[in-house]
């Protein structure tokens, strides 16, 4: 499944680096391909949710962790009619709160995976190395990209600029962030196979921040890459969701006993 | 003696020996030792005495500590079978 979801986001990817079919077609394939993505690797993480009994916290948290990439998913459709199907600009727009709120979601679900185990580290280190590391990470982001060039910027409008802020914060605030914690904590508990699933979420995390602030820091300073390169940036979205799909039913499988 | 054996654990592994050996390749050593730590004190006893007659309190301890990490079918499986190896 996972194979089936990176090839997918592959597939998008080389499709809009290669340019293929002419521009109204790339921009279908590269919008509606990656909603479809985002969406099989939503559904696939909510199957793994329900899959727990009522209650449980494991459930709670995968349950969270599905509806954050349904939300993006959601964004990707609502970008995909704006931009492929009406011809319209879709940034800023409504698919942004769908963005957005992805952030909420996964914030909770990993910083949860790290709380649960307060029981047995002491997890005021991690809280501050983590927090330490989000507080340089917005600090340079701010002071090097975003007054320099999206505050500097006369042609972007409000909610532009506080979408252009808004994301690569968020990114290291509450995906980095988190990300941070829960590894500093499960390092700690030595080999344990419950909390493998969870590394993987780490690496989707950074995954995400990571093709994210790219995306905004290039698209606001206007620094020219090649096209091979953005198409990878754009992967960034698709392979980090995939991952969190690998990452759910990795849960099921370290489960068995 | 060995550390962890008992002399009431069937003459194998004692039960904080055989529940660390369960529980570490899927909560790691930490969690693992807490949890037999957390019975043996509940017990009013040290992990080297915990024996077979403390599997319930055992089984209470692992259920409430690993609740926030794993299902609870999983958990019932370690219990079960930290007590099949104990017995």
């Amino acid at each position: 499944m996972t194979a089936g979801l990176l090839a997918g986001a592959a597939f998008v990817s080389l499709w809009g680096w290669a340019d293929f079919g002419g521009e109204t077609l790339g921009l279908w394939v590269s919008d509606a391909g990656s909603a479809l993505v985002n969406a099989a690797a939503a559904a696939v993480i909510l199957t793994v949710a329900f899959g727990y009994a009522r209650g449980e916290a494991v459930r709670r948290r995968w349950m969270l962790v599905g509806l954050g990439v349904s939300a993006f998913a959601i964004g990707d459709v609502i970008w995909t009619v704006l931009e492929a199907g009406m011809g319209l600009s879709p940034w800023p727009s409504l698919a942004d709160i769908f963005y957005l709120s992805e952030y909420g979601f996964l914030f909770a679900a990993i910083l949860g995976a790290g709380l649960a185990y307060r029981s047995f580290v002491d997890v005021r280190g991690p809280v501050l190395i983590s927090s330490a590391v989000g507080i340089a990470l917005v600090s340079v982001g701010l002071a090097s990209f975003t007054r320099p060039y999206v505050w500097a910027d006369a042609e972007l409008g409000l909610a532009a600029k506080a979408l252009a802020t808004a994301y690569p914060v968020l990114d290291a605030a509450l995906l980095v962030v988190p990300a941070v914690f829960v590894a500093l904590v499960i390092r700690n508990l030595g080999t344990g196979r419950l909390a493998w699933p969870w590394w993987a979420m780490v690496l989707a995390a950074i995954l995400l921040g990571t093709a994210d602030t790219a995306y905004y820091a290039l698209d606001a300073t206007g620094i020219a890459i090649p096209g091979a390169a953005w198409s990878l940036i754009d992967s960034g979205w698709m392979g980090a969701h995939a991952v969190m799909a690998f990452a759910a039913m990795l849960a099921r499988d370290v489960e068995r006993v | 003696m060995r550390l962890g054996s008992s002399p009431d654990a069937g003459g194998g592994m004692g039960i904080a020996e055989v529940t660390r050996g369960v529980l570490e390749p899927y909560v790691g050593h930490v969690v693992a030792d807490t949890c037999v730590r957390a019975t043996a004190l509940s017990c009013g006893k040290t992990a080297d005495t915990l024996d077979i007659a403390d599997l319930e309190v055992l089984g209470n301890s692992v259920r409430r500590l690993l609740a926030p990490i794993a299902p609870s079918s999983t958990v019932d499986a370690l219990i079960e079978k930290i007590g099949r190896e104990a017995t």
